[in-house]
């Protein structure tokens, strides 16, 4: 019986890679929806550790602008995007990460 | 000796032109209204009690629809100028909003009945500033992000839906032909 060896680290590494810039493009046209300033936009995306956990990522000198923006500042309301697009993100994930495994998995195993 | 002192709660942040900003103070912002999909469900509800709005009535049933489940997403935040206060706000706000054990009452509309909907807190935020925008006064600032359940029910849809057509006049007509357009003659109607 001849097996095949399937690795399963590089095909979830592969599925994120794939997922990353879709809910980048996701987060980048709510702030867009929302009026966030355009050079801020610019610089927001959606970023993966090493164990594939998902985080909204942008510079460091523009963590003040982001966060007042998110939660408002004195005198200004806010004006959150990435706690929605957080909640607002879980179909995407799913669809992205089922499809890419799943193709990625029968394509190892000879079957696509 | 302990002593209670009311704080202002805002929808949304207060105009300091029209209202007194009286430290310490909480806003209230609706940020994201989503569909809660996880919880949805699907179907019919009989009972006696016309979803606890009438006295139960053992000779009548009542069915209606499911509704449609909706989480609201609010920002509660919290503003003072002193320590005590913020662990004050803190501490009743951390009472208010325990983990996901949070609860809000909500009455029906004739009041006979209430249900207890969720909340659950989704996070918490410390933002502080000590210069610069504020003043150079330093303010003391608490977020948290709580996640309301609620559901639209069929009849609150169709109260705010916009109402079908349910005639046409395709006979009338008016006198006001702007210049350069030619009026449509009637329609003829088959028989």
């Amino acid at each position: 019986m001849q097996t095949k060896k399937i690795d399963l680290d590089v095909i979830s590494r592969s599925a994120v890679k794939e997922l990353l810039p879709t809910l980048t493009d996701q987060l980048r046209t709510l702030a867009k929806t929302s009026q966030w300033p355009g050079r801020v936009i610019n610089n927001l995306s959606v970023e993966s550790t090493e164990d594939f956990t998902l985080y909204v990522d942008y510079p460091e000198e523009m963590s003040t602008e982001v966060e007042d923006l998110e939660y408002g500042s004195p005198g200004q309301i806010p004006n959150a995007v990435i706690r929605p697009f957080i909640l607002r993100s879980e179909p995407t994930i799913a669809k992205v990460l089922e499809e890419k495994t799943v193709t990625d998995l029968f394509t190892g195993m000879g079957i696509m | 000796m302990l002593t209670t002192s009311p704080v202002k709660v805002w929808y949304g942040f207060p105009d300091v032109e029209v209202r007194d900003q009286i430290f310490p103070y909480i806003t209230l912002d609706l940020i994201d209204i989503i569909a809660g999909n996880d919880r949805q469900t699907y179907g019919y509800i009989t009972d006696t009690t016309n979803l606890g709005t009438v006295a139960a009535d053992a000779n009548f049933a009542y069915t209606n629809q499911i509704p449609v489940a909706y989480d609201l997403v609010y920002q509660v935040t919290s503003f003072a100028r002193h320590p005590r206060h913020d662990r004050a706000i803190i501490y009743q706000l951390m009472n208010k909003f325990p983990s996901k054990y949070g609860r809000l009452k909500v009455a029906n509309p004739s009041g006979s009945d209430y249900s207890m909907r969720s909340m659950f807190l989704d996070g918490f935020v410390k933002r502080d500033t000590v210069e610069g925008e504020t003043g150079n006064r330093r303010l003391l600032r608490n977020v948290y992000t709580v996640r309301v359940v609620s559901q639209m029910t069929p009849d609150a849809a169709n109260a705010v839906a916009t109402r079908l057509v349910s005639t046409v006049q395709i006979n009338s007509t008016t006198s006001y032909i702007p210049s350069g357009l030619t009026p449509v003659p009637p329609a003829v109607t088959h028989s």
